[in-house]
């Protein structure tokens, strides 16, 4: 990452007092509205805490945390293997380009509810109907990355009578790492959001779920404190996982 | 048995514009011995690269025959091809490299050829931040380390300035004679070909075939700047003054 400064003042204290600028606004319009429809800050944190401490927070969390991984990986795999083939061969390109058009276009809501009347209301619909909402973007993505790799590069590997398995690793999936990350970065944003709308409407757990209960009796201050949560353990994920993945396959860029 | 046999009856393109066949190579016949150093020349776009992708088993879309010691080109011994640019894999470093194509026996060589090449403090390196010379004598060192039987080199030094040039070239002669291999190596530099070759090797312009072959009665080791290259070279153009555009007097 780039170092930049703005009024002599660097990165990470300008990442700190932007939040800091955003919770005082928070702060003054909950104090200046008076009402229970906008907690302050301080309330949430305490619901927070308390729901941690009392409450079955994180057991919701949990679920939903182990709902995104398995849908993400699920995803994935196929997303990347599809993008593969129809970014490497024309005739599959051809062929399959419809249905990914279809896939692409397929409204999320319209995917979970044929989800769970097909296959009933249980764990294995709700997984792939996130899957589902998810995957097109993927194999859109490593399709584009399948088919900008270089040609030249594998010609290399070709001549030298490469190992396949060491072409595969050495030369091809460099070519894709960007289109890759793009695609895990973006997905773990997207499939979230998705889990929740599942929980909310089919499954007896989670946190989409809490909140369909939260909105049941207006409890605000508690569909704030769970929604953070969950945006933290996202972020803690991208910090912690994406972003060092990340800096470690472009170290040669820089 | 000939190190290189190639017979071309004729090899051709599609042309993307007019999605016409577009014939590169017709006609084209030569051989060549283990220990030759082979030099080609020819016009722009007269199938010289194309050659070289027929013998290092790149391209198999042809019609005639093609055999490297006896076997097809794809399934003969690893052959050593340096391409018209370095085309190394940005991601990996120097060392990572030429790892990537060692076979496991010549694994132990690779800091020898480093150190040849002058690169060992760039072993860690990574290709864009090398000059371009220095790329190429990577490249170089990734077509030398397997000791092949067969070298193929595409204007290998082009663009490189002298004396870094002809320290690349001194590298290449050791190898070929240690190795005792065949090589192809094409140029537009006629006193290189002279400098290096046991063999020149003529073409027409498209469809390339072959107008002249001429041996270099030269004792090895040479000079770059010794006279008799210059009179080589001019004896050749006096003989054949259109020789370099691919045209022999009828």
């Amino acid at each position: 990452m780039k170092h930049y400064k703005l009024m002599g003042i660097s990165g990470p204290w300008l990442r700190f007092l932007s939040s800091l600028l955003f919770l005082a606004a928070w702060q003054f319009f909950a104090t200046y509205s008076n009402s229970d429809f906008l907690p302050s800050p301080n309330q949430v944190l305490i619901n927070f805490v308390d729901h941690m401490i009392q409450g079955d927070l994180p057991f919701q969390l949990g679920i939903t945390l182990m709902r995104v991984v398995v849908s993400f990986f699920t995803a994935m795999a196929i997303g990347v293997a599809v993008g593969l083939i129809m970014g490497r061969y024309q005739r599959w390109d051809a062929s399959l380009d419809g249905v990914l058009i279809l896939a692409l276009n397929l409204p999320a809501l319209v995917v979970i509810i044929l989800c769970y009347i097909w296959f009933g209301l249980g764990e294995f619909a709700a997984i792939l109907a996130v899957s589902i909402n998810k995957f097109p973007l993927v194999v859109v993505n490593v399709r584009e990355g399948a088919r900008a790799v270089n040609q030249e590069l594998l010609e290399v590997g070709s001549v030298f009578r490469v190992p396949s398995k060491r072409l595969f690793l050495k030369i091809f999936l460099p070519q894709l790492y960007p289109y890759l990350l793009a695609s895990a970065r973006a997905g773990l944003a997207l499939i979230w959001k998705i889990v929740l709308i599942v929980e909310l409407l089919g499954r007896s757990n989670g946190v989409g779920f809490k909140l369909g209960i939260f909105f049941q009796f207006f409890d605000i201050t508690s569909i704030l404190s769970y929604s953070f949560a969950f945006i933290g353990i996202v972020m803690i994920i991208e910090y912690l996982l994406i972003a060092p993945i990340d800096r470690r396959l472009s170290e040669w860029r820089k | 048995m000939k190190s290189i046999e190639i017979n071309i009856i004729n090899k051709t393109y599609p042309d993307k514009k007019s999605g016409k066949e577009l014939c590169v190579l017709k006609d084209f016949e030569f051989k060549v011995s283990r220990g030759e150093f082979c030099c080609i020349m020819g016009p722009s776009g007269c199938g010289k690269t194309t050659l070289l992708n027929l013998a290092s088993g790149l391209d198999t879309d042809f019609a005639g025959e093609v055999f490297i010691n006896g076997k097809t080109p794809s399934i003969s011994a690893t052959p050593g091809y340096m391409f018209q640019s370095p085309r190394l894999m940005p991601w990996l470093t120097v060392r990572e490299n030429i790892e990537l194509v060692v076979l496991e026996n010549n694994a132990s060589k690779i800091d020898a050829l480093l150190e040849e090449m002058a690169i060992s403090d760039f072993a860690n390196a990574y290709p864009q931040n090398l000059s371009g010379g220095m790329q190429r004598r990577v490249a170089l060192a990734r077509t030398l380390i397997n000791e092949p039987q067969l070298l193929l080199l595409d204007e290998p030094f082009l663009s490189l300035d002298l004396p870094i040039a002809n320290r690349l070239r001194d590298s290449l002669i050791r190898a070929f004679l240690k190795n005792n291999c065949a090589v192809l190596y094409i140029t537009h530099d006629l006193s290189e070909a002279i400098y290096l070759a046991d063999k020149i090797f003529f073409m027409s312009s498209r469809p390339g075939s072959i107008v002249l072959e001429h041996k270099i009665n030269f004792k090895r080791p040479r000079s770059p700047d010794n006279n008799k290259i210059e009179k080589i070279r001019m004896q050749l153009k006096q003989h054949y003054p259109k020789l370099l555009s691919g045209i022999m007097p009828s």
